[in-house]
């Protein structure tokens, strides 16, 4: 199971990584572009939308790697078994929650490809980034499933 | 259920979640969405979950924190803070505890291009630890100074706690970052200021070092030039209006490259690691700012920042003693919660009350963002206090605490100053 996340969550980083490589050379480009002639139209339109890339291809990874911020000045001081038991609660709580936030996004671009929603300045469809977005969360969601089951793993053994 | 007593329960229960160890940025979006439906309808909460995170991680403005991000873990990979630590030595290596100053110079010359506290105390501690060791300074002296030396890096711009702070409080990115360079440099003063003082009274603490021919220290900038023109560029042509803010960060990103290209060291790992610590950071920065959004518009839609702001602003005490309680707030969430963490808790609770007492919102965001800052080195988080353990493990943390002590009341002084004197924040805009 870790495996398998370590694998879709470093490849999904791995676009994420190119992704914010093409914000920085976008972004600089256009700084040119003003100076020469005059600036590309869609860069923030193109910009706001891998910066969702980003942000949501990178989440698994940084959830396997425990890089969102958390206090630990109550439950560290429990019994273990008792920590144990708070952890998974959390687990469970977050799955279910953003498990749910990944449906819905998954829904939000159903609805917007159906409606045929485009961008405003370069009027393309937007509902591929945002089944791309939803897809992160999915994957966010299977590292949270990982803690899930390793943190009733330690319940069971404790 | 009164309104306020449901954003008053939306709140205890964030906390109490926060407690029971989850990630402070899961708890906003979950106590946010449970509170939006409770308030609203099932359709507006599913929407604010749906497009309403679409549309906050699709915003421009936001890709302004991975590119800083990414800007730092570059530059924190081209050795340029040896040759920072190496020329500010030159320059102060004769004066009583001149390795303890060269920390905090080297860090805030690192705080000048790079936006992390701990990205600070680690890099600048990693060479200035073993440097004090071998000088045989006084162990607590040497930590204290690294770690609070690497809170120099949220305070001095660029930084990834500005930036948040503008985000939260719709204010302008460029300017939180010209306004707080002078409280950073009065911080910077006090800090070797203390140090001076400490090691008058106590020489044993600190052997003075060799003093420098003008030779060396001349030289010893050379080292720097890339640095500093990289620092002029990014910050001189925001503050300049010539880019946006995401425009300075992306061309911070492609001097970094140049910098390390320049010196042999870009290498596809070197890029990679920077990448992949960016992403790593930046999800976890992006997520807390999502989540606050979430929680914000549950408290907007309660109207209970709004309450307490008209709250705080009948009451008949001096405004000034009203903000000092508020500050005293922050400093004990400061300590008790990562910084970034309980400054986007409490801004959409705290900035209507700053605006009501008539305070400028620049000056609020700055102030909080020093005081919040103090927790970093303050137990029982002290973050940089554990990045200093892990740099050196045979310190003890009673050293570490002892050495962070001598600095607490530099911050104090740093804090006063702008209460009572705000213009200090404000007169550079």
């Amino acid at each position: 199971m870790y495996k398998l996340n370590l694998l879709i969550s470093r490849g999904l980083l791995g676009i994420a990584g190119v992704a914010l490589l093409a914000i920085v050379l976008l972004v600089a480009a256009n700084i040119v572009m003003r100076q020469l002639a005059s600036s590309y139209g869609g860069t923030s339109e193109i910009v706001g939308w891998l910066t969702a890339v980003v942000v949501s291809l990178s989440l698994g990874y940084s959830q396997l790697n425990k890089a969102h911020v958390e206090l630990d000045i109550l439950v560290g001081r429990f019994p273990e078994r008792l920590q144990a038991a708070i952890q998974a609660l959390v687990s469970v709580v977050s799955l279910l929650f953003f498990t749910m936030v990944a449906f819905r996004l998954w829904e939000y671009g159903h609805g917007v490809m159906e409606r045929g929603v485009v961008s405003q300045t370069l009027r393309v469809v937007i509902y591929p980034v945002i089944y791309v977005v939803s897809l992160g969360f999915s994957a966010f969601c299977l590292a949270l499933l990982a803690d899930v089951f390793s943190s009733f793993n330690k319940l069971v053994k404790k | 259920m009164s309104v306020t007593l449901i954003a008053i329960t939306g709140i205890l229960a964030l906390f109490a979640l926060i407690l029971l160890r989850m990630p402070i940025s899961f708890a906003m979006f979950i106590v946010g969405f449970l509170g939006m439906l409770y308030m609203t309808s099932p359709m507006a909460a599913y929407n604010v979950i749906s497009s309403g995170i679409w549309e906050q991680l699709s915003t421009y403005s936001l890709s302004v924190i991975p590119l800083f991000v990414l800007m730092g873990e570059l530059l924190f990979r081209s050795g340029i803070t040896e040759k920072i630590f190496a020329s500010a030595y030159a320059w102060v290596g004769h004066r009583p505890g001149s390795m303890a100053i060269t920390t905090i110079l080297s860090s805030a010359g690192f705080a000048a291009v790079s936006g992390s506290n701990t990205a600070t105390a680690a890099t600048v501690g990693t060479i200035a630890l073993p440097e004090m060791k071998r000088f045989e300074y006084d162990r607590s002296l040497s930590a204290g100074s690294v770690a609070a030396g690497g809170t120099l890096g949220v305070i001095i711009p660029p930084s990834a706690v500005l930036i948040v702070i503008a985000l939260q409080a719709e204010l302008a990115i460029r300017d939180l970052f010209i306004a707080s360079i002078v409280p950073g440099l009065i911080l910077m003063l006090l800090f070797i200021a203390t140090v001076g003082f400490l090691c008058k009274r106590h020489p044993e603490m600190a052997p003075v070092g060799e003093r420098s021919g003008w030779g060396t220290r001349w030289k010893s900038l050379r080292g720097l030039i890339s640095i500093v023109a990289l620092f002029v560029l990014v910050l001189g042509g925001l503050f300049a209006g010539w880019f946006t803010s995401t425009e300075a960060a992306a061309v911070g990103c492609v001097g970094a490259m140049a910098i390390i290209a320049l010196q042999g060291r870009l290498t596809f790992n070197v890029l990679q690691q920077a990448i992949a610590n960016s992403l790593k950071s930046s999800a976890m920065i992006l997520m807390l700012v999502a989540g606050a959004v979430i929680f914000g518009r549950f408290l907007t839609i309660t109207r209970l920042p709004f309450e307490v702001g008209e709250w705080a602003a009948a009451l008949s005490l001096p405004a000034i003693l009203v903000m000092a309680c508020v500050l005293l707030i922050y400093v004990v969430g400061g300590a008790l919660m990562d910084a970034m963490g309980f400054l986007i808790i409490s801004i959409p609770i705290f900035f209507p009350v700053a605006i009501a007492l008539g305070y400028d919102p620049i000056w609020f965001g700055i102030v909080v963002c020093i005081v919040t800052s103090m927790g970093a080195i303050t137990p029982p988080v002290g973050v940089n206090a554990f990045i200093v353990k892990s740099l050196d493990p045979a310190l003890k943390f009673g050293e570490i605490f002892r050495g962070v002590g001598y600095f607490l009341f530099p911050y104090l002084v740093c804090i006063l100053l702008l209460l009572t004197i705000p213009d200090l924040v404000l007169f550079l805009l």
